[in-house]
């Protein structure tokens, strides 16, 4: 079987420029007669710069922009429309976090929204609405429908929902967990439209049966192996049933970027991401759990009894990790910022959510958690929105501090200190998000 | 006289916009030296970029056991290709040490890495 590797962001862009483009910026580069960029296509790399770009009728089509092209050593960011400085944890598979000063607006942009991929990312079709969606499993009437006839057939709804890695904030674990070490930052709040799955599932009509989804989509591995997902999971019916569960095809008002799957995707707001399948192409329904890829072991599960950090597990000490758990971030306040001379009052503002449910209270400390502070708090926009908190502090003196947020959810639940419940795939951490800022004198 | 100070212009043109490009060192195509030294490297680096850049392999810190099961994570769920015992050995020594677990993860002090 001829396997087909993935190639990393880099290399991609020297051996396939304009695939690299269409993935990155969801264009095809417009290459002029000696094969500079043009139009959108410039647009869209002087954005991605950072800068308009000098002599920008000479730049070539499909180069690497400088931006991308740091050293191994420095943490590389991934820049676009000039403002979002994405930090690319890796390029094969592209995986980029959103640092959290930069989660600041009440509605994430596209271009600020984390990036996380289990496989390769699939060319970007030409003709979206006649992608094919399949729902066939334990129903009574299996489904192919078109994008097309899907948008035609079902009610649109519009809603702000957060999506959250499932193992965000796995590089506070000690010893370290293994994976890509997240901060806070791999949420992000969009307005996604779509139909509801629920919809969907009940015109094809679940048998009693029915229990569980599966998930596929068209995401190749990384190994290229054909019979094999990138990633494929799944949610207990009542989840899918959710109204807020949506098949989406548009993100903050318009089509979804190739990265974010394109053309249509699921959104399971409050779950791990990697339920919200990108490039969705089929949903199974199942009469038990699915047993897709990272369905299984200790993938998107959490220990039910502690574990010794660092022992063997025992996947029989597992369960899925369903709802995520309560996370707030400072996002207004960069973590090393330099205050003006002579500051004493410090506006602090942020977000915070908490999976399934919603978020009670938001405290903030200056002194490490000797003393703590309440926040203002905003209801969410709608169930499953992120909410936004803020609390102006008082700085005694110049100095260094240390600036925490702790949020505590609905059911009482707050951040922790340190990464509790260890486990080796670093599932569940949410500690406390920790700023240090500089008052000179 | 016109036409090679179009030329001219052209050259410094492309130059500038190479310029930005070319300075960086070239990170397109990794070779095992983006590693750490040591006996196994080639190993490592070819057995697990396969599939995946060496951001994921850099990012780790951990035991020799729990590379040790991490192979068998790849292999059982990502379709590593298998490795005889010798290079396995080879591969997990190698990453063990290159790798070690870190004496903390999480938070690290912005102003002490100026």
């Amino acid at each position: 079987m001829p396997r087909f590797k993935e190639r990393g962001l880099f290399e991609l862009y020297r051996s396939d420029p304009e695939r690299a483009d269409a993935l990155m910026f969801g264009r095809r580069t417009q290459v002029g007669r000696r094969g500079f960029l043009k139009g959108a296509g410039l647009a869209a790399v002087s954005a991605a710069v950072g800068a308009p770009l000098a002599f920008a009728d000479r730049f070539p089509g499909g180069l690497i922009p400088a931006a991308f092209a740091q050293a191994a050593t420095a943490p590389k960011l991934l820049k676009m429309d000039g403002k979002a400085e994405l930090v690319i944890l890796g390029d094969r598979p592209l995986v980029a976090e959103t640092p959290e000063h930069l989660l600041d607006d009440d509605v994430t942009p596209n271009d600020k929204f984390f990036i996380r991929n289990n496989g390769q990312i699939p060319s970007p079709t030409d003709n979206p609405d006649a992608w094919e969606i399949v729902v066939d499993g334990e129903v009574n009437k299996p489904l192919k429908l078109t994008l097309g006839e899907l948008k035609k057939r079902f009610r649109h709804v519009s809603y702000q929902l957060q999506l959250e890695c499932g193992g965000n904030g796995r590089n506070a674990f000690v010893p370290p967990a293994s994976g890509n070490q997240w901060g806070n930052g791999a949420i992000g709040n969009a307005v996604w439209t779509g139909v509801r799955l629920a919809d969907v599932l009940k015109a094809a009509e679940p048998k009693p049966s029915a229990i569980y989804t599966g998930h596929h989509g068209a995401d190749p591995h990384l190994s290229g192996e054909a019979g094999r997902a990138a990633i494929s999971r799944g949610v207990r019916l009542e989840k899918a049933m959710e109204p807020h569960t949506l098949i989406a095809f548009a993100m903050n008002g318009k089509p979804l970027p190739q990265i974010h799957g394109f053309p249509v995707r699921l959104v399971v707001p409050g779950w791990p991401g990697s339920a919200s399948q990108k490039w969705l192409t089929r949903i199974q329904i199942r009469d038990k759990e699915h047993d897709g890829q990272g369905m299984t072991g200790t993938s998107y599960r959490v220990p039910i009894l502690p574990m010794i950090p660092g022992s063997k597990p025992e996947n029989s000490n597992f369960r899925i990790l369903e709802s995520m758990p309560v996370r707030s971030v400072i996002t207004n306040v960069a973590n090393g910022t330099t205050l003006p001379a002579g500051t004493r009052k410090l506006e602090l503002k942020g977000k915070a959510w908490a999976g399934e449910r919603s978020v009670r209270a938001v405290h903030v400390s200056i002194d490490h958690g000797g003393s703590w502070l309440q926040a203002e708090v905003a209801p969410p926009a709608n169930k499953y929105a992120w909410q936004k908190w803020s609390r102006a502090v008082d700085l005694p003196s110049q100095g260094y501090y240390e600036i925490v947020v702790r949020a505590q959810d609905s059911a009482g639940m707050m951040q922790t200190i340190s990464a509790w419940n260890w486990n080796p795939q670093g599932y569940g951490g949410n500690i406390v998000h920790r700023i240090a800022v500089v008052v000179p004198s | 006289m016109r036409r090679i100070h179009f030329a001219l212009a052209l050259a410094i043109g492309l130059g500038f916009a190479l310029g930005s490009i070319a300075a960086a060192p070239d990170p397109e195509v990794e070779t095992p030296e983006v590693l750490p030294d040591g006996e196994g490297r080639e190993e490592a680096f070819y057995a697990c970029t396969a599939c995946h850049s060496s951001a994921l392999i850099r990012a780790q810190g951990m035991s020799r056991d729990a590379w040790d099961r991490l192979i068998d994570f790849m292999q059982e769920r990502h379709n590593m290709v298998p490795l005889d015992a010798a290079d396995r050995k080879l591969v997990v020594d190698y990453l063990a040490g290159a790798f070690p677990p870190r004496r903390q993860g999480g938070f690290r002090n912005p102003f002490l890495q100026q």
